[in-house]
């Protein structure tokens, strides 16, 4: 009986899927290839969990990680941009529970998921002006202002 | 002579067993319901006097019009309500076989008095110009049908039985025929269950659904308009209980012929206040044992089980009678 | 009377937590149903940047009020997979006998609140005075009612006794007469079937595309449960049963978790009875290498999931925590599609949401010339003190 770790490298074989320890896995793609990666995930390997979108100030890059679950496995699609280009292609018809989770990582880092259906606010108010605060050159705007 | 009897009028009025004695016992009801549904879930319950400690504090307590509401109609709601159930109380045969009034054709003439109270909950709710004081008003108002029709029914069915419209009679045949209660006894639960429908208590507080629209046509009321409404809530518990006693039970029957003639009013009041506790206490046992239905399972349920229940109820009524009675 | 917009929340006797429905009406029944959260949004994952791993280990169990453990447990597993530190078996055994007292008393609590929901305060008195007996264990073994304080990073703060076990066991005989009386309650009593049958529908196809979590999905009849699937802390030696149901509706969710309660009972006896001997706590560095790593608990409401990145100092670089309630709104959503009024509370309910999630307040000021205004917990101090002396009164 193949585990379904095995399962799922046979099928992303010729990937470079890293297995950092039992059922975690993760895999780094350019984000050109993000829609093509989450197609193969949903049709081939029929993911439907997507647990959730963790993104990440790496200083002149954001990260992007896509983490979904097949089995009790956590197969994590990494993926970076730019932060003078933070925009990525929305995956919101191919997995619709990722819906909120991109207007969270809009709300709080200013990665424009684009073909979003519905970029309000989430968890930041509406009348929101103080940045991104998950970036790492974010200052409360209480300082911001002392600077100025 | 003249002057005693105006005397006593004013007594009956105003004390014994008008409007301080439904006062005082309104509030008891109060606490013997909070207390019994404490004791059922295993609580403490409130002190003896906390609702009349509510009662003073809400009164005491800031007053808010909000500014959409209709001044008036929101003023006047709480009011009317409770002066429709003082007037209904007056009607009860409480001390003797009468009421101040007795006339053939009283028991429709309460009934007609507690359906206004509904009415005041509609408008209040209605004028208050908030979106879950209006949601609650059309609930009373869309629902008041479906504990009405059987109410009037169950509560005409002793009536049937006995040929007359005076509450006076009915007591009195009650009390000689103690047989007819058995044969009414499906009317009585159907009562007891429109009556709490009426009251708008578990499992039929959909008006007020607090966890659905917070306090429904109540939302938007404060300090003395709200400690009036919540008296008169009170007050109709008492009043519709004391119904169901007096037509169903008997009321203050049997009168003990004592002497002197207080002794027996003293009695007679006693027994009614037994019979009402005993119904209130029914209708405590029921809204401890259930959870709230829907508007649309409400009416369902109205139109399916209790309407025609009290149907046959009433033919029942119709076959004792034309098979020469009790 | 056409359509009616009716605001339930941000604050509504529905609602134990901020949140907001706006819910468009026509007569009782709903036609769409606008969710905006965020109203508590306190910025943790940003403050825990900001703070060592052992202070963190406080903060994370702040997140929320009634699954606090979860968290906390999902924190130090990160910690400790990144450090590659096992830690005493003893210790796993009394974690997961916490992971599993907390899913008691969340379950106990969830009954009594929809209970509530739909008018059946009884209900809701017993389960609550119920779910007191797990908390005095909770606070016979850690010292604390809701943040347990239990773990360390590298084993576990508090050791069970010989007497803490026979009061467990003890309390487990009660708590599974308890269980079967309110499951005999759930699936006879007329007005909760009235309200639960066939209420909240959620089809199997809907749950796993919108990725409903924990025993919203569960009673879809999806068999998902990490417990299971990913075996963490010590499930892997503890005999239990994945519980689901097929009715897709609240009275299914209810169903769901009376049972799950009494698995939970189980595992606890197990627990109890098989208690390994040895040490509780291993000693672990204060700095932490850089890496990356994913914990995913079963907490009582679902999935939780928390991602830790670390730089090699003694704080974390990013901590990411996704609570099963985000995971179930989309679904919660569809559920209220479609249904009346009045059963809007007890689907919310039924999907047990516990909304957690920044150092900040915000200050809304009159005449709304400055909607929204940030200010520090310094300034708000002084702006509290300013308040009251001009009112008169002693800050």
């Amino acid at each position: 009986m193949t585990t379904p770790e095995e399962h799922i490298l046979e099928v992303l074989k010729g990937l470079p899927v890293l297995m950092t320890r039992s059922h975690r896995l993760f895999l780094s793609i350019p984000r050109e290839d993000l829609i093509k990666t989450m197609n193969i995930l949903s049709s081939e390997l029929a993911i439907q969990h997507l647990s959730t979108i963790t993104a990440r100030d790496k200083g002149n890059d954001l990260e992007l990680l896509y983490h979904f679950m097949l089995q009790g496995v956590v197969i994590t699609i990494k993926t970076t941009c730019p932060k003078n280009d933070p925009t990525i292609d929305s995956i919101v018809t191919i997995f619709p529970s990722a819906i909120l989770y991109e207007r969270e990582i809009h709300d709080i880092l200013g990665i424009v998921p684009r073909g979003h259906p519905d970029l309000r606010r989430l968890v930041l108010p509406d009348e929101w002006v103080g940045g991104y605060p998950l970036r790492k050159d974010w200052k409360p705007p209480a300082e911001q202002e002392a600077e100025e | 002579m003249e002057r005693i009897d105006i005397l006593l009028s004013i007594v009956y009025l105003l004390l014994f067993p008008g409007f301080l004695f439904l006062f005082a016992f309104s509030l008891f009801t109060e606490y013997l319901d909070r207390k019994i549904y404490a004791r059922i879930q295993r609580r403490v319950g409130p002190p003896f006097l906390q609702p009349f400690a509510d009662l003073v504090k809400l009164s005491a307590k800031e007053d808010i019009v909000p500014e959409k509401a209709e001044h008036f109609m929101f003023t006047a709601a709480p009011l009317i309500g409770l002066a429709a159930i003082f007037a209904a109380f007056l009607y009860l045969p409480i001390v003797s076989t009468t009421g101040l009034h007795s006339f053939n054709g009283d028991l429709v003439v309460v009934l007609y008095l507690l359906t206004i109270p509904t009415l005041a909950m509609f408008l209040g709710g209605w004028y208050s110009g908030n979106v879950f004081g209006q949601k609650g008003g059309m609930r009373v108002a869309s629902l008041l049908f479906s504990y009405e029709i059987p109410f009037f029914l169950a509560l005409l069915t002793p009536a049937l039985l006995q040929g007359s419209w005076k509450m006076a009679d009915i007591t009195r045949f009650e009390a000689t025929h103690p047989l007819e209660f058995v044969v009414s006894l499906l009317g009585f639960f159907i009562g007891l269950i429109a009556l709490q429908g009426k009251l708008e208590r578990l499992p039929f507080d959909i008006p007020e659904a607090e966890t659905e629209i917070v306090a429904g046509p109540l939302v938007e009321y404060s300090g003395r308009r709200l400690a009036l409404f919540r008296l008169a809530r009170d007050a109709e518990m008492v009043v519709g209980a004391g119904l169901i006693a007096v037509v169903f039970l008997a009321g203050p029957e049997p009168i003990l012929p004592l002497e002197p003639v207080y002794l027996s009013w003293l009695v007679a009041a006693l027994v009614f206040l037994l019979k009402t506790l005993f119904v209130i206490f029914l209708l405590i046992l029921l809204k401890s044992a259930v959870a709230r239905i829907r508007t649309d399972q409400m009416i369902s349920f109205a139109y399916q089980w209790l309407i025609p229940l009290t149907l046959v109820q009433i033919f029942i009524a119709i076959i004792v009678r034309f098979f020469g009675g009790i | 009377m056409g359509y009616v917009k009716l605001p339930i929340g941000p604050q509504h006797p529905a609602l134990k937590e901020p949140e907001n429905f706006t819910i468009t009406l026509d007569g009782e029944r709903v036609v769409n149903v606008d969710i905006r959260i965020g109203y508590i949004h306190r910025g943790i994952e940003k403050l825990m940047e900001t703070r060592t791993y052992t202070q963190n280990l406080y903060l994370v169990e702040r997140i929320c009020g009634i699954c606090s453990y979860a968290h906390v447990y999902n924190f130090t597993q990160n910690v400790e997979e990144i450090l590659g530190l096992q830690i005493p078996k003893r210790a796993e055994y009394i974690r997961t006998l916490f992971l599993e007292l907390e899913r008691l008393h969340s379950h106990f609590l969830w009954l009594g609140v929809a209970g509530h929901e739909i008018g059946f305060d009884t209900l809701f008195m017993y389960t609550w005075q119920d779910r007191e007996v797990v908390q005095d264990l909770l606070e016979m073994i850690s010292g604390n009612r809701v943040n347990y304080a239990m773990n360390a990073i590298g084993g576990v703060r508090r050791d069970v006794s010989q007497e803490h076990r026979k009061k467990v066991l003890e309390s487990m005989d009660y708590l599974e007469k308890r269980a079967e009386f309110y499951k005999n309650v759930a699936i006879n009593e007329k007005t909760i079937l009235a309200r639960a049958e066939n209420v909240g529908i959620l089809k199997p196809q809907v749950a796993l595309r919108l990725t409903a979590v924990g025993p919203t999905a569960r009673a879809s009849g999806i068999s998902v449960d990490i417990r299971k699937d990913d075996p963490y802390a010590s499930y892997l030696d503890t005999p239990f049963e994945v519980i689901t149901t097929d009715t897709n509706d609240v009275l299914g969710r209810v169903v769901v978790r009376v049972l799950e309660i009494v698995e939970s009972i189980k595992i606890i006896r197990y627990l109890m009875e098989h208690l390994p001997e040895g040490d509780i706590l291993k000693k672990a560095p204060r700095k932490i290498p850089e890496g990356e790593s994913i914990s995913h608990t079963e907490a009582p409401r679902g999935e939780d999931i928390h991602y830790l990145h670390s730089n090699g100092t003694e704080k974390p670089d990013r901590y990411k925590v996704r609570t099963p309630t985000l995971a179930n709104l989309p679904a919660t959503a569809e559920m209220l599609k479609e249904t009346y009024l009045a059963d809007v509370p007890i689907i919310v309910a039924a999907i047990d949401p516990c909304m957690g999630c920044m150092d900040r307040v915000l200050l809304l000021k009159d005449g709304q010339e400055k909607p929204g205004e940030l200010i520090s917990g310094e300034q708000l101090r002084r702006y509290g003190i300013k308040w009251y002396a001009e009112r008169g009164w002693n800050a």
